[in-house]
């Protein structure tokens, strides 16, 4: 090779690589678990989710440690008190947090009683006016008043004596049954304004982040300002366990790096002792770290197309440029080993190496398509990365193979295919067992089989279902409007339909804000209830109270309210009152806090109904988005189904184009039966044993195993290419060599992923480790025994 | 005459204040002698009269009845005549009963109005009166001896002028308690018959019917 034209190539990649770090050095990385999902109906979801601060939202439960059992009643609900102000108080301050609740504002039963009162007639449905007729009678009155003579009289008679004037028959106890639907199954006291647990010893404060709790950069910055306010606000004998999206992206995240930190110097090391026992030249390992020069360039392409790349098909991309290293240990072993001139052996490598970069670019193209935006990302960035790793190792592995000194015809030797039969019958039941066991396998599109979840995070999540409920999984209805009376309007449709279907345990606020339609329509049905009645009524509760003790006209003030026009509830009343922040919560208004990334629509009001999601429950749920326009209905039941949907059609459609795609370029390739079968020999043991590993597992594929499962197709069929093209040449032992090769470096790096704590990683490893287990010796021994009488017949 | 009056008024200015310390003595001493007394109570039960002068009563109404007590959070207090009525609370948990009705539960988180009646009950019928001394403004009197009480609070003192509390002069047990209100309605509750510390049947506190 002449010095020059070797420097001039290595001048060339150096400059591409340089020239690809500088342009994807403005790379915007996103570390969004979103990007993981299929960006159709589901993504849209935990959008919307994101949108209301459910997705965003941390819960503090603040806790009296169990070996506090000496402190008195009083003083433990006194330190979760300060404890709750303080680090409420400190949460609120900080910007990195929206709505903080921790408590109410002193005395806000009575302001909302006294807002709500002179809207009660708006508020009040058919159901409550019933509820009202049936007291109206001379026995139902007579038992009204003779209670309220006996309050007045009973210790609570002082505070309350005003309010019996106002309201003898007890209407405000409709009112305080209407509040309790912002409660739902949530099981929390209030003492002082203050969320407390049935027990006492548990008190609770929750937080909207301003920043997306799905990002492991954004869930980190968020972790640590509640430490700082935890430290800062908790008294002594206090501990805090904290729930929501934070803890698991932490908990992701966390593993990941903890893993890689621990899993990639094994699997570099492992790597180079490898190569280095092997080939005894340094040089070696620069073939294996040619394909990634590419990286660079295949980045800045990338940011060509996304303007925004995930970090995980970042990482997940460059390692998928490891196929092409393949391409380069043929490249190098052919030169360093096989009989001919240089450019003999490049022509005799050329076939198979542009056969196998064509299956493997055509596995990628059919990526492009998937439901998941990561998966495209990381598609682009393979295609574009192979395709030039491949380029510079054809153009720099020249540079750095040494030709042994004597290469002996011992190396052109025939392959071994003693035992073709037992060899084929053993492919066979293989092949056969894995057939069975695919139609066993289950999508599952339960995104949590790929999250960390850590004995810490299932103990907290157990411990606050026990303490706060609700017992079961919940679903978030959602009802859109583009003003928000007519949100408000969608919203009281929801909460009737559920009722009507016997839906217990909702938090709605439709109770206590009804769209303005249902409240003029309260109002008129309150107006012809009293029109009739009223003097009557106010006739009867004289000569009643007259009779108990009262003085007449006792109850003026009630009929004086009754006489009144009644008065339309602003929503502004409650969104401003006292139980602002709860219903802020239930309630989004327009870029209320001018986060559009957050905002998926941002003109569109939104308002939730949380309500149990439980078999019972769902085909009413379900229903409900055809029934009314502008509502979602988001629940975990519906996620998993959907997703599972999404991916078992991601799943055919990708996995029957691959298939296609690959068989037909066998076919463009060798264009007989017989070699196509032999080179895809590899791919079918792979996808065989992986069927049969998962079925002997959980029976379960989870959408690492596809992402996994295409790659190791991609390097599979690879393994059947080289040999088959070697066969047709006449068999050469580097070329099994070169493929044991392969076939060792991709089990070492991807097999230490087994190892990995991470559920995702560990999928990685295995899924590698079994299917490249499987398609190694196939190549081997299997591909040559199916050649052999193709081979036969056209000698 | 005017150096005079000041050397005449001189002396008073260090005779006051002692005085008005006095006055802060005996009533912190007599508070906490109240305090100490009541803490030795565990359990309680005396019969009660309350007479109710009201302006939207024809008539001034009397009660009368039992109250039981059991520290720290079991309380009964139960009229006999002219209207049965039992009021019971139990921890953040309660029960009402009134005539004939049926009897009523109640949980203390979901219910302000029983919340704020606890609230008030409590803070009379432990005996803090350290801690009401930080809402009140309180008068000791020889004559029981009994305590003036009149808020700090211009919400309370809008409903409450004033609370009286008499006190037997050897038990320190509260005998009398008037509560004042602005319009001129005031209420009298008197206690009598105490029994302390003597355990007590736990269905006084878990149901409306006397055991």
């Amino acid at each position: 090779m002449n010095t020059n034209s070797a420097w001039l190539k290595w001048g060339i990649a150096f400059f591409l690589a340089a020239f690809g770090l500088f342009a994807a050095s403005g790379i915007y990385l996103g570390e969004d678990a979103l990007d993981l999902l299929p960006d159709t109906a589901v993504r849209g979801d935990i959008q919307l989710l994101q949108r209301m601060g459910l997705v965003n939202r941390v819960f503090i439960s603040l806790e009296i440690d169990p070996s506090q059992t000496t402190v008195s009643r009083n003083g433990i609900e006194q330190a979760l008190k300060t404890s709750a102000g303080q680090v409420g108080s400190v949460l609120a301050e900080n910007p990195v947090f929206r709505e903080v609740l921790y408590q109410l504002p002193p005395g806000y039963e009575w302001r909302l009683l006294d807002q709500l009162w002179s809207h009660l007639p708006a508020l009040l449905a058919e159901e409550d006016l019933r509820r009202i007729q049936s007291q109206l009678t001379t026995d139902g009155l007579n038992q009204a008043l003779t209670e309220d003579f006996a309050l007045l009289n009973s210790p609570a008679g002082l505070p309350l004596k005003e309010q019996i004037r106002r309201d003898p028959l007890g209407l405000s106890r409709l009112l305080i049954k209407r509040l309790s639907s912002l409660r739902g199954e949530f099981t929390a006291q209030i003492r002082d304004g203050f969320f407390f647990s049935q027990d006492g010893r548990s008190c609770l404060i929750w937080a909207e982040s301003a920043l997306p709790l799905t990002d492991s950069k954004a869930a980190e910055q968020v972790q640590s300002e509640v430490q700082k306010a935890l430290q800062q606000g908790m008294v002594h004998g206090v501990s805090a366990r904290i729930i929501g999206a934070l803890p698991h992206t932490l908990a992701n995240a966390r593993t990941v790096q903890k893993d890689l930190r621990k899993l990639l110097p094994l699997a570099t090391l492992t790597l180079f002792i490898f190569f280095f026992l092997i080939f005894r030249d340094p040089r070696a390992l620069l073939v294996v770290g040619i394909p990634f020069m590419a990286a660079p360039v295949a980045i800045a392409v990338l940011r060509l197309f996304y303007d925004r790349v995930s970090a995980i098909a970042l990482g997940f991309g460059i390692v998928l440029l490891g196929i092409a290293v393949d391409s380069a240990i043929h490249i190098y072993l052919a030169l360093s080993r096989n009989p001919g001139g240089k450019d003999a052996v490049l022509k005799g490598i050329k076939r198979p190496v542009i056969l196998s970069t064509a299956t493997t670019l055509g596995v990628f193209v059919v990526l492009l398509f998937s439901e998941v935006p990561s998966h495209r990302q990381m598609a682009t960035l393979a295609i574009t990365g192979v395709f030039l790793a491949v380029l510079l190792a054809w153009m720099l592995v020249p540079t750095l193979a040494i030709r042994k000194p004597q290469i002996s015809k011992v190396e052109h030797i025939t392959p071994g295919i003693r035992h073709s039969t037992l060899k084929l019958i053993l492919w066979g039941l293989l092949l056969a067992a894995g057939a069975l066991a695919w139609p066993g396998l289950h999508y599952n599109g339960n995104l949590q089989t790929l999250d960390m979840v850590t004995p810490k995070i299932k103990a907290d999540e157990a411990h606050f279902r026990a303490t706060w409920g609700p017992a079961g999984d919940e679903a978030f209805i959602l009802a859109s409007g583009k003003t928000l009376s007519q949100a408000l309007d969608r919203n009281d449709q929801v909460y009737e339909e559920l009722q009507r279907n016997s839906i217990s345990g909702l938090r709605s606020i439709s109770p206590i804000l009804p769209g303005p339609f249902l409240q003029a329509q309260n109002i008129s049905n309150w107006n012809v209830f009293w029109e009739k009645r009223r003097v009557c009524v106010e006739k009867e509760i004289d000569r009643i109270g007259t009779e108990l003790g009262f003085v007449s006209g006792a109850f003026s003030p009630f009929f004086e309210w009754l006489s009144a026009k009644p008065v339309i509830l602003d929503p502004s009343v409650l969104i401003s009152g006292p139980l602002s922040p709860l219903i802020c919560s239930m309630l989004r208004l327009p870029d209320k806090h001018g986060k559009k990334n957050q905002d998926n629509n941002g003109h569109e009001i939104l308002i939730t109904t949380i309500a149990p999601d439980t078999p019972d429950t769902w085909p009413v749920l379900k229903k409900l988005e055809e029934q009314i326009r502008g509502v979602a209905v988001l629940s975990n039941s519906k996620w998993r189904s959907n997703i599972e949907a999404l991916v078992r059609h991601d799943v055919t459609r990708l996995s029957v184009a691959a298939g296609l795609l690959i068989v037909c370029l066998m076919w463009f390739f060798f264009q007989r039966p017989m070699p196509v079968l032999a080179a895809l020999a590899p791919v079918l043991s792979a996808l065989s044993f992986m069927a049969i590993f998962n079925y002997l597992c959980n029976k379960d594929i989870n959408l690492m195993h596809i992402l996994i499962g295409i790659m190791v197709i991609g390097i599979s069929v690879d393994y059947g290419i080289f040999v088959v093209c070697a066969f047709q040449r006449a068999i050469s032992k580097t070329t099994f060599f070169a493929v044991s090769m392969c076939a060792v470096s991709t089990l070492s790096g991807f097999g230490v992923l087994t190892l990995a704590e991470h559920p995702a990683l560990h999928t990685l490893g295995a899924t590698v480790l079994v299917g490249i287990g499987a398609a190694w010796p196939t190549a081997l021994w299997i591909t040559p025994v199916i050649l052999k009488p193709y081979n036969g017949n056209e000698t | 005459m005017r150096r005079k009056l000041i050397l005449m008024l001189l002396p008073l200015l260090f005779i006051v204040p002692p005085v008005f310390a006095e006055d802060n003595g005996r009533l912190s001493s007599f508070i906490h002698e109240v305090e100490a007394k009541a803490a030795t109570v565990k359990t309680l039960t005396c019969t009660l009269k309350q007479e109710r002068h009201l302006a939207i009563f024809a008539r001034p109404v009397i009660f009368q009845g039992r109250m039981a007590l059991e520290k720290p959070d079991k309380l009964r207090w139960e009229f006999t005549s002219p209207i049965a009525s039992v009021l019971i609370f139990n921890g953040a948990k309660g029960l009402k009963c009134s005539g004939n009705s049926e009897p009523q539960r109640f949980n203390l988180a979901t219910d302000p109005v029983m919340q704020m009646v606890s609230k008030q009950i409590w803070t009379w019928v432990n005996g803090s009166y350290t801690t009401l001394q930080k809402q009140y403004r309180m008068v000791l009197l020889e004559q029981g001896p009994c305590l003036v009480l009149t808020s700090n609070d211009p919400k309370i003192a809008r409903a409450i002028s004033s609370v009286k509390i008499s006190f037997n002069s050897t038990s320190l047990q509260p005998t009398t308690v008037r509560i004042q209100e602005p319009g001129g309605d005031h209420t009298v509750i008197s206690f009598s018959d105490f029994i302390l510390n003597q355990p007590l049947n736990q269905s006084l506190f878990t149901r409306c019917s006397s055991p």
